[in-house]
């Protein structure tokens, strides 16, 4: 049985690791008593796949995990039973039950929204020069940044991957590609308006598929899904 | 405090989730509604530091407690404290972000010497007076255990009181003296102190005893300056370990820290007698756990921390009666689950095929085989009682059952030792190498050395011992390097200065508190860790207090020479400590009372706590 998990990292696991992240999940499962299939070998692990690594120190609205599961337990008892042993903060909000078949998440999940809030307020006219920065900077043909890789410095162009970005208010907001079809880090949009991205606090608002023209929730592809929110 | 934290702090750090406090089955209770509240330290990073035991068991004990609360504090790093020193905040507890200058007690454990800057520096972060004397009833009473309060002298200016000897117990009776004492939110210092060294056993509380030296600066006398202080501290022991409290759950770090995984101590105590080994002698007698009392211990621990690993630790855990069951069946309960087990501590001829057969099914590190010495001459004068062949059984046996990889440990320097003995390990070596290649081939064949320098430690058969100087030690790494020329052999070593401080710290005096204070105004910490460890200052900081490193490190001492450890009592006698040395010298070896004869360790009789094997 394969079923997805929609969970939020709340403001206290918000400095928890895409990797300590994935511990974390791997050890509920077994605190849950959840009968996860475990791949093969010497080093057997629980077979669990995660959406989308999110940024160390962003909390998220609604991240996902595919988990298989060697016996079928209903939908809801899943649901209690993480959410009775999963640290402070992180919560399973939804659970459904995806085909076997169904393609990995990190294959189809390919957007991402975000709100990201100062850490000090700003003044109105602050707002303000933001909100024209970030017009401004929406023209412009290209948007080149340098990313450093591993192999080396690569030079990337943001702004086919800006799907949106607006300043609603208190807080800047913006739809970018995620994953496999490239990737706009908060940080690197911050770092082009001429922002210090360290007094930024990012919250992912949603991970999404970009499916004939609309989003759809990675849900959306489970029969049945149980909101436990 | 923690809003700030939050939001302008961690951001800036280095692996921040070292400094949350909110990991799965931590445990934060209400700061008002609990009278005494103790913070349990540990003088490393986080990472370090939530791998000891010893830690996990008094933060239990003192939170099972419906009176009392333990809250955790670990060295913060380098980039932290920056942090804490630029924006003016106190070092704080985990669990509720306090400054450690709130709580009634604090708790260090000394697990390495190198660790000592640390203490001083956390201290001072705290905004605590390093200094014992500089502190007065408005400041935490600052308590110290653990395998280094052995030797408690170079920190007896600092530590107002050190806990010698094993905790479960002692540590309720310094928490009830506390609470008795408990007045207006305050422990009353100079009277704790006091009904402390008086009532509880174990309790040392250096301001209450004088050191007399000689010109040359050996100590003339130790003796208490209070009456009711006992002349001899004497170590506490747990009689009864299944008895014993332990904890069902422990706290589960985020991040990758060291043996982060349920442990089992399946006994404690070891009776092997390798003459170099202070834990072998301190910890002693040996007592086991029923394996009744282990299994419910490891389910409980499985179901509360959901760990992937199960360890089964020890001094020697190979040595334990029902070993090769235990295993099994621990192994067989929890394969289903994914959990695998771990053995660490495995002696060589405590090693059998089926049991290295078991183990492999879910492997998870390489082997480790310590032999220590390169021939066996040297390895009777430690009493490592293993011989070439064993060892050569042990490795086979272990690539037989499917190793790429095994892991030997040895000492340079220890006493006796030639140039001889350093060829013995390159022999060894290749021949451990020849062996394997028997039973593997392939790229993943691989065999660590790692050699460490010989640290003489106080309360065993060669804390009489001086150090080898430096430089012989680096000739004999040299010698090691050049011999070793197989590439499927690689080779680690220590620095020898590291070392050196080490043995200065091990069987020193309290003089050199002056030296560590200086060293940690210097900016000395952790001092081992390598990118941080600068010798430079510790020199000049023995250069500046007029004393010679080397004469605690490098000296011989003779049997009548009052050592700074003597008012001391960790069980064991100087009579037997003397015969070992002797022993030693003469290459002659002594068994282990577990299956031989009793070798009159003194231990048994005078602490009134027999062995425990089960099944006796």
């Amino acid at each position: 049985m394969r079923v997805r998990l929609c969970f939020t990292k709340g403001p206290g696991v918000r400095f928890i690791s895409h990797l300590d992240l994935m511990r974390t999940f791997e050890r509920a499962l077994r605190r849950g008593a959840l009968p996860v299939a475990l791949t093969q070998g010497y080093h057997p692990r629980p077979k669990l796949t995660f959406a989308s690594a999110l940024a160390l120190g962003a909390s998220s609205e609604a991240e996902y995990l595919d988990v298989e599961l060697t016996a079928a337990v209903a939908l809801m008892e899943i649901i209690r039973r993480l959410n009775d042993v999963l640290p402070e903060d992180l919560r399973v909000t939804a659970a459904g039950q995806v085909p076997a078949d169904a393609r990995p998440l990190m294959a189809v999940v390919d957007t991402a929204a975000y709100e990201l809030r100062p850490i000090q307020p700003l003044s109105d006219g602050e707002w303000e020069t933001l909100r024209l920065a970030l017009e401004d900077l929406l023209k412009e043909q290209t948007l080149i940044v340098e990313r450093v890789t591993k192999s080396g410095r690569r030079q990337v162009d943001l702004k086919p991957l800006i799907l949106r970005a607006e300043v609603p208010g208190d807080k800047i907001w913006m739809l970018v590609r995620s994953g496999s079809r490239g990737n706009v880090r908060p940080d690197e949009l911050l770092t082009l308006l001429q922002e210090e991205p360290a007094r930024w606090q990012v919250h992912r608002v949603g991970l999404f598929i970009a499916q004939n023209g609309r989003l759809s929730s990675p849900m959306e592809e489970a029969g049945v899904v149980v909101d436990g929110s | 405090m923690r809003t700030e934290l939050h939001t302008q702090v961690l951001p800036t750090v280095s692996r921040p989730a070292r400094y949350l406090g909110n990991e799965y089955n931590s445990i934060r209770k209400d700061w008002a509604e609990v009278p005494l509240k103790m913070a349990l330290a540990f003088p490393d990073v986080y990472d370090v530091g939530m791998g000891h035991l010893g830690l996990k068991i008094l933060y239990h004990i003192i939170n099972q407690r419906e009176d009392a609360l333990a809250e955790r504090v670990f060295a913060p790093w380098t980039d932290m404290e920056e942090e804490l020193v630029q924006r003016g905040l106190p070092l704080f507890s985990l669990e509720s972000c306090r400054p450690l200058g709130d709580f009634h007690l604090i708790g260090f454990t000394l697990q390495y010497e190198l660790s000592y800057s640390n203490i001083l520096n956390m201290l001072h972060l705290a905004g605590i007076p390093p200094l014992a004397r500089d502190r007065d009833d408005s400041h935490p009473i600052i308590i110290a255990g653990g395998p280094c309060a052995y030797n408690p002298e170079p920190l007896a200016d600092f530590i107002d009181l050190f806990a010698i000897g094993e905790g479960e117990f002692l540590i309720d009776e310094l928490l009830d003296l506390a609470l008795g004492l408990l007045h207006s939110d305050r422990v009353p210092r100079d009277e704790y102190l006091l009904e402390a060294a008086r009532r509880i056993r174990g309790i040392y509380v250096p301001a209450f005893y004088d050191v007399e030296y000689h010109a040359d600066g050996r100590v003339a006398k130790i003796r208490p300056n209070r009456t009711g202080i006992p002349p001899r501290v004497r170590k506490q022991v747990v009689e009864d370990l299944d008895a014993a409290p332990y904890p069902d759950a422990f706290v589960v770090p985020y991040i990758d820290a060291i043996h982060d995984r349920a442990t089992l101590e399946v006994f404690r105590g070891c009776t092997r007698g390798c003459r170099f080994c202070q834990a072998g002698m301190i910890y002693r007698p040996v007592r086991e756990r029923q394996a009744a009392t282990l299994h419910r211990q490891a389910e409980e621990l499985i179901k509360n921390t959901g760990y992937e690993e199960l360890a089964l630790s020890s001094l020697s855990t190979g040595d334990y009666t029902c070993i090769e069951d235990l295993a099994a069946d621990l192994m067989g309960r929890y394969r289903d689950q994914g959990v695998a087990l771990s053995l660490p501590s495995l002696r060589v001829d405590s090693f059998k095929g089926e049991l290295a057969e078991e183990i492999r099914k879910m492997r998870k590190t390489s082997l480790t085989f310590a032999p220590e010495a390169g021939t066996q001459r040297l390895r009777d004068v430690v009493n490592k009682n293993i011989t070439e062949e064993d060892l050569l059984r042990g490795v086979e046996a272990a690539f037989a059952a499917g190793w790429d990889g095994v892991k030997l440990y040895f000492m340079l320097g220890l006493p006796t030792e030639t140039e001889e003995d350093v060829v013995g390990i390159i022999e060894l070596a290749n021949k451990v190498l020849e062996a394997a290649r028997r039973h593997r081939k392939g790229p993943r064949l691989k065999l660590s050395l790692s050699v460490s320098s010989f640290v003489p430690k106080s309360h065993t058969p060669f804390q009489w011992e001086p150090q080898a100087a430096m430089d012989v030690l680096e000739e004999r790494q040299r010698l090691l390097t050049q011999g070793i020329t197989r590439r499927r052999i690689e080779l680690s070593w220590h620095d020898v200065r590291t070392s050196f401080l080490e043995a200065v710290f091990a069987r020193g005096d309290r003089r050199l508190g002056r030296v560590l204070a200086k060293a940690a105004a210097a900016g000395c910490r952790f001092d081992g860790w390598s990118e941080h460890f600068s010798f430079d200052k510790w020199s000049q900081a023995f250069a500046e207090c007029d004393l010679d490193p080397t004469f605690y490190a490098k000296r011989r001492r003779d049997y009548e020479e009052v050592l700074p450890w003597s008012h001391i009592d960790a069980g064991v006698t100087k009579g037997f400590l003397m015969r070992e040395h002797k022993r030693a010298l003469k290459g002659q070896l002594t068994g282990d009372c577990r299956v031989e004869e009793c070798p009159g360790c003194g231990v048994c009789t005078r602490l009134g706590v027999a062995k425990r094997i089960v099944g006796d």
